[in-house]
């Protein structure tokens, strides 16, 4: 090869290139695209929103978004230019005159190559730059060149090499520049959509599917595996490239050089397969390793564990390595004796010896677990000192999570892909959880086998670190420094502890008993400034909101400190249902990954809204005040709140993973069932959502409903094994069974004393494991409530009970001559299973607008609870001292949808003599319907839809199955098929459903048929189901006429009336009365409507007397 | 340098045979390749140029072989290809500029230099800014030969350079020519204008059907067709009776009738004077009666460019 050929064809490439007009638009373009993307999904110039805020917590996320979008606009053009490329050439007489000179072919493609190379890290430097500026100038994100270089080198040249050459050797193939760009498209497409995630990532060449973000403490989360994967695709370019020169249209220097060139191009792809194949195989060892771990836990699942009472550990951290020492007390606390003492130990840590009293033990390993040859008796303690050192293998961590999810790298708030870490221990940064198993314990962290059977270790720690640096080092405990170390005693028993050694600087404030401590590292103070004016005013804040919060979940807060501390950005942990908290939330500790990447700390954003609110007169004006007010939302939506919500759909709400609940729950206490492993879980639920009303926003179709859905059919007991269960579904339904055990006891004794006896019992029992026997003694004998039956029913049962809810009224009533209210309402339950239904009334007037529940915390909506048994009928009647608004009739864990009933008493008129209340036994044959009425429900038989069988659209095709039945309704989305829609405006006795669809030519309809048994005169009706007023998406301002006809066929008769239902109330809505001889009649319904969809719902015929 | 042919054949994938076994010697010199289309010019040229490999055989550039040495062939060749565009966005010093690169002229100033001279001599040095493609016919044309002789290539294959070109040009362009043949080069000017050759080169060698049936000067093809050519004056009626034994190689309106001219080894029938002939003349006269390939004197590409 020739270099001077080379640069001068490479030279005139640029220069062709760069005049060329489809290069010109594509470099506007991209221009355009990359700064109105900084601006827009980057910037809060022109969107305040703070879901941006993971987007550019971090030095590397704004140069990788914006590079990776560069990257991918640039391989289509790329392939658009690779085809005309060789196309160009073959204007032959033109080419021809470059062919007869003396350079060879591989200066010819490689100078090609260059030039095409050059032209376009140019333009990416330059639109980089652009982003540069704005990351600088306006993005309030940390700055650093390097990561903007690092993906110009490891994002687009590999992807711009490998497309480049791909493309030239599928156009040398191919010959024609239209099924060349379509097939690479192809390639690109198959590859974005189908096969990125397909052997961890190997085939997503555009680097956008794996873990790319860097921390600007502790780097990359695995460098090596990236550039591994990078260099595949890089070598795999040069290699189409070397393939390229070989077919070339033009004679070679040496006809031999062909096999050369060929040989070379081989020889690279094959590095590249190879490539592939250790990144594939890397992947695939841990795995293994993982799966060996899980097989290591399995076998000794049912193996008795000891109790560690006490443990000092004496750790000496170093660059990727530790050495311990343990002094341990381990206690057999079971009736029976036991073998051998097995602990659990990360796998990479060696054990190097295990004493009793100085005395060598002998001991076995097998990967995490140690097992200890002495038998212990029944209470008997020894004390163990155990010495190891090695390294952490963080493999280890959540061997209990599906390897679906272990495997998923994505995330919801963040493009670029973070990567999980679990665990550190490096010299910039050493974080160590229970978790990673870095100290010996007798209870495993995970238990793969069945999750929920988890136990729990309460154990004294104390911690020395032997560490003389000048880092920061945290763990749970009082510090004390002294000659190089530190030590750290802790006052009560817990569950386990970790260990952070960072440059940290710290913010700290003490208020009460408790030390608050914002440990963040050096340089990350983003937060404290905007919240200077509140020096004065934060001690109140923070008492109050603890106060709140101890309130609202009845337990006081346990510890004497309490830590935010900052953790790397690939510090990843995962909803476990069995756990009830994440690794983020330690005792005294709350971890949270770098400037809060996935915390939405963009705090900024929240002033500048309600700056904005305030200039438009709403909400609070005083800067102070609003400080205060941003402080307070931001720390109970991130600590608090047990959602959140990444972006504006309200239906994608997240589990909270910064939690703190467990801090006051799982991590002071454990009840210990056996028979229930759920319980804790499902007590702690109960008790942390204790005092939560009704929230429906919007549809009834939610995460609540889903998981009350799932137990018409499911035991709880499964549930809890079934692990691929969306975890926000199955914490909507842990809440509404642990809600469920509150109802019941409510039923019984009064709300009050039930959370007063829960706080003193938990209390009382501080910092250990509590047998469930305990609980249920000390509840019997203080309330004298057995839940032994119960829970058995409880946790068994796989089926829901129906609810009939009828004659709900509100009437004036005067007692001792003072004017009241009173609200009766029948109830019937025909199934076999028990139901408890929960009350709420709104009182004061009429209670106009806002949500359902938005009143979350009105004292004056007073609760009750109902037990109906299966197969029983129920009158309920109340006396209220206030004029009731609503009343809210939530029937609970039933066959019903929706659960939860409101009805509006907009006036009440009458007036009744009933002083009654109470819940009164009545006749279920109340609730027999109507011999004189007939009612033929979407939910019936004598329903059904007819479609039409017009040819499918393509895009149908594609369109997955839905597995959902009953969906909410859309205004802004109509669906073409007849659909299943729910919502409390719709007609059901149990099931409040529809059928709608947009707008047609009359080709579908609907059907209802009734069989008239006596003919006679009916009166017919149809039920409009119409939001009316209310809570939801604001409805267009001007009214749309929306006429549906209804055509009644009875005898040989046919008749059509149509009916604007938008000016119709809601509710039955008389269509006339007609003679109806025996036989069936039928009423239907077509899609030839005037508005922009139709709804369909009932019918009624009611016999004229 | 010499240029041996040797035994060269070509036949493409169809089973067409462009070449059938030619075997020639090129000395310096200006010299012609005649024939008409499809006589296998182009594919020689192509060979010539590592265009194309040939079938068998091979081509000698002095002890270079086009099979072994092509990278020492291409360094000493210049083409000037027939039907020739430019890359549409260079302008036409930078395409000379693109040329002198790839010849090997290294350095930015000695470039220019190269350039600017080669573009005085072509006259194009005041349009030297103007896109290639802007350029006028014999513009480009002329941009083209400047390209084919930049860096001084010891062989210049040309394809059919006149064609189209209006007489002012055409002498322009046989005048660089004959500069540029000065030097010790060959320069292989291919072609089916004869008059191209009559008046530069020294030799010339006739294609037909992918053989060689002449070689030699164009005045030794001349003489062969000495006595063979005939003036005569003819009525309408006369016209059409030699049209169609004749060919006819000019037509001039006379009172009466029309005084032409024709090819012919003796005339029957009609009376004429011999004329002394030229290299038209003599090409017509050697492929119509010593090749046996009668042209079709009429078609419109030979019969409109033929005998200017």
């Amino acid at each position: 090869m020739n270099l001077h050929n080379i640069n001068t064809i490479a030279r005139y490439e640029v220069k062709l290139l760069q005049r060329s007009w489809l290069f010109r638009i594509f470099a506007i373009l991209a221009l355009l695209l990359i700064t109105g993307y900084t601006l827009w999904y980057l910037t809060p110039l022109l969107n305040g929103a703070e879901t941006q805020w993971p987007r550019r917590a971090v030095s590397s996320q704004m140069p990788f978004t914006a590079n990776a979008l560069y990257s991918i606009a640039q391989s289509i053009i790329v392939i658009f230019l690779a085809g005309s490329f060789l196309k160009r050439d073959k204007k032959l007489d033109t080419a021809e005159v470059i062919y007869v000179r003396p350079m060879s072919n591989a200066d010819y493609i490689v100078g090609k190559t260059w030039g095409i190379v050059r032209v376009f890290l140019t333009l990416n430097v330059i639109t980089l730059l652009f982003t540069a500026f704005f990351n600088i100038a306006i993005a309030r994100s940390p700055f650093s060149i390097y990561p903007y270089i690092f993906y110009i080198l490891t994002i687009s040249l590999p992807s711009l090499l490998f497309v480049l050459g791909l493309s030239f050797v599928a156009m040398s193939l191919l010959k024609n520049q239209a099924v060349t760009f379509i097939v690479m498209l192809g390639i690109i497409g198959m590859v974005f959509f189908y096969v990125k995630d397909e052997l961890f990532g190997t085939f997503d060449f555009f680097g956008y599917y794996i873990p790319v973000t860097f921390s600007d403490v502790t780097g990359h989360a695995d460098l090596k595996m990236f550039l591994l994967q990078r260099f595949i695709y890089l070598i795999a370019g040069i290699g189409f490239i070397c393939f390229t020169i070989a077919l070339v249209n033009r004679l070679p220097h040496k006809p031999w050089k062909i096999i050369i060139v060929n040989t070379l191009g081989a020889l690279c792809v094959l590095v590249g397969i190879a490539a592939g194949g250790l990144y594939v195989l890397h992947y695939q060892h841990q795995l293994e390793q993982r799966n060996a771990f899980i097989s290591t836990f399995k076998r000794y699942a049912d193996a008795r564990q000891a109790h560690v009472a006490a443990h000092e550990i004496d750790i000496t951290p170093a660059d990727g390595h530790l050495a311990s020492v343990s002094r341990m007390q381990v206690l057999n606390q079971h009736p029976e004796e036991l073998e051998e003492v097995v602990l659990y130990l990360n796998p990479a840590l060696q054990v190097e010896a295990v004493e009793e009293n100085g005395k060598a033990l002998p001991y076995e390993r097998e990967h995490q677990a140690l097992k200890i040859r002495r038998a212990l008796a029944s209470g008997e303690t020894v004390n163990l000192t155990l010495r190891y050192a090695g390294s952490i293998n963080e493999t280890i961590c959540y061997t209990d999570v599906l390897e679906e999810d272990y495997l998923d790298n994505s995330n919801p708030q963040s493009t670029p892909v973070l990567g999980k870490r679990y665990a550190w221990l490096e010299d910039r940064f050493t974080l160590l959880t229970p978790e990673c198993l870095w100290y010996p314990v007798a209870v495993p962290t995970d238990h793969p086998a069945a999750p929920y059977r988890i136990g729990k270790d309460f154990t004294q720690y104390t911690l020395t670190v032997l560490y003389d640096g000048d880092k920061t080092v945290l763990s749970q405990g009082e510090p004390r420094r002294e000659n190089g170390k530190t030590v750290f005693t802790n006052r009560t028993a817990l569950p386990g502890i970790s260990l952070t050694i960072a440059d940290y600087e710290k913010k700290e404030l003490q208020v009460d008993s408790v030390k608050y401590e914002i440990l963040y590292f050096r340089g990350h103070d983003f937060f404290s400034k905007y919240f200077t004016e509140l020096q004065d005013t934060l001690p109140g804040i923070i008492r109050e909101l603890k106060n709140d919060i101890e309130l609202e979940w009845g337990r006081d807060y346990p510890f004497r400190k309490f830590v935010l501390a900052e953790t790397p950005a690939q510090h990843h942990s995962y909803i476990r249902n069995w756990k009830g908290y994440t690794e983020y939330i330690m005792p005294e500790i709350v971890f949270v990954p770098e400037r809060g990447i996935i915390w939405e700390a963009d705090i900024q954003s929240q002033l500048t809204r309600m700056e904005n609110w305030a200039r438009r007169g709403r909400g609070i004006t005083d800067p102070v005040e609003m400080r205060i007010e941003v402080l307070r939302s931001y720390l109970r939506g991130r600590l608090v709140d047990e959602n959140v919500m990444y972006g504006w759909n309200w239906e994608d709400q997240y589990v909270n993973k910064f939690r703190i609940n467990a801090m006051l729950y799982n991590h002071t206490g454990y009840i210990q069932s056996a028979k229930y492993p759920i319980l804790d879980i499902a007590l702690n639920t109960m008790q942390s959502s204790a005092n939560e009303g009704f929230s429906f926003w919007g549809g009834i179709i939610n995460d609540e409903q889903r998981a009350n859905l799932y137990l018409e059919n499911h035991s709880f007991k499964s549930a809890i094994s079934d692990l691929e269960l969306e975890p926000e579904i199955f914490y909507e339904m842990l809440k509404l069974k642990s809600n469920a055990i509150r109802n019941y006891v409510n039923t019984r004794i009064p709300k009050e004393a039930f959370e007063e006896f829960l706080k003193e019992f938990f209390v009382h029992h501080q910092f250990q494991n509590i047998p469930f026997s305990t609980f249920e003694q000390a509840l019997e004998s203080r309330l004298g409530i057995s839940l032994d039956e119960y829970l058995e029913e409880w946790y068994n049962i796989d089926h829901s009970p129906t609810v009939f809810i009828k004659d709900v009224a509100a009437y004036e009533v005067v007692v001792d001559e003072i004017t009241k209210y009173h609200i009766s309402f029948k109830l019937n339950n025909p199934s076999d299973a028990d139901a408890v239904i929960t009350t709420t009334v709104q009182q004061g007037g009429n209670f106009r607008g806002g949500p359902p529940g938005m009143g979350r915390d009105d004292s004056d909506s007073p609760t009750d609870n109902y037990f109906l048994p299966a197969a029983s009928a129920r009158e309920i009647k109340m006396i209220l001292d206030e004029r009731p608004a609503f009343i809210n009739i939530n029937t609970n864990i039933s066959h019903n949808l929706p659960t939860n009933h409101r009805y509006n008493f907009s006036k009440i008129d009458d007036e009744t003599k009933d002083t009654l209340t109470g819940c009164f036994v009545i006749d279920p044959a109340a609730f027999n319907p109507d011999p004189n009425e007939i009612i033929v429900d979407n939910e019936d038989k004598g329903f059904r839809t007819i479609a039409s069988n017009s040819k499918h659209k393509l895009k149908d095709l594609f369109k997955k199955e839905d597995e959902e039945k009953y969906k909410n309704f859309m205004p802004w989305w109509m669906p073409s098929k007849w659909t299943a829609m729910a919502a409390d405006y719709c007609y059901g006795e149990t099931i409040q459903s529809a059928y709608y669809k947009n707008r047609g030519h009359g080709n579908n309809s609907v059907e209802w048929s009734a069989d008239i048994a006596k003919s006679g005169y009916y009166e017919v009706s149809i039920w409009n189901p119409k939001m009316t007023g209310g809570f939801g998406p604001p409805m267009r301002r001007h009214r749309e006429e929306r006429n549906q006809t209804y055509v009644i066929h009875y005898g040989t008769e046919k008749e059509e009336i149509t009916l604007d239902m938008e000016m119709e109330p809601e509710g039955w809505i008389s269509i006339g009365s007609f003679y109806l001889p025996e036989g069936t009649v039928s009423i239907t319904l077509s899609d030839a409507v005037s508005g922009r969809y139709v709804i369909a719902d009932a019918v009624k015929f009611t016999l004229s007397r | 340098m010499n240029i041996k042919i040797k035994d060269l054949v070509k036949v493409y994938g169809d089973g067409y045979k462009a070449l059938k076994g030619l075997n020639l010697e090129i000395e310096p010199g200006m010299f012609g390749l005649l024939g008409p289309n499809g006589a296998g010019k182009t594919t020689l040229m192509r060979i010539m140029t590592l265009l194309q490999n040939p079938s068998s055989g091979t081509i000698l550039f002095d002890d270079y072989d086009i099979l072994k040495d092509r990278k020492a062939i291409r360094s000493v060749l210049g083409y000037l290809p027939q039907d020739f565009r430019f890359f549409e966005k260079l302008k036409t010093w930078e395409f000379l500029d693109y040329g002198a690169s790839l010849a090997g002229i290294q350095g930015t100033r000695k470039r220019a230099e190269v350039v600017d001279e080669l573009l005085r001599k072509v006259g194009l040095y005041e349009v030297r800014d103007r896109w290639a493609n802007r350029l006028s016919g014999g513009m480009k044309r002329r941009l083209g030969i400047a390209q084919a002789i930049v860096g001084d290539p010891k062989v210049i294959i040309v394809d059919e350079p006149t064609t189209g070109l209006d007489p002012e040009e055409r002498i322009r362009f046989r005048n660089i020519l004959s500069d540029v043949s000065d030097r010790d080069v060959i320069i292989i000017l291919s072609t089916h204008i004869v008059g191209d050759i009559s008046s530069t080169c020294k030799k010339l060698a006739l294609l037909n059907r992918g053989e060689l049936k002449f070689e030699g000067s164009p005045d030794d093809m001349i003489k062969l067709a000495t006595g063979k050519v005939w003036e005569i004056f003819v009525t309408d009626r006369e016209l059409q009776e030699v049209k169609e034994k004749y060919p006819i190689i000019s037509t001039i309106p006379s009172e009466g009738g029309w005084d032409i001219q024709v090819v012919a080894e003796e005339l029957q029938g009609f009376t004429g004077k011999p004329i002394a002939p030229n290299i038209e003349h003599a090409y017509v006269y050697f492929m119509d009666y010593l090749l046996q390939d009668k042209m079709d004197m009429y078609s419109e590409k030979i019969g409109g460019e033929l005998f200017n």
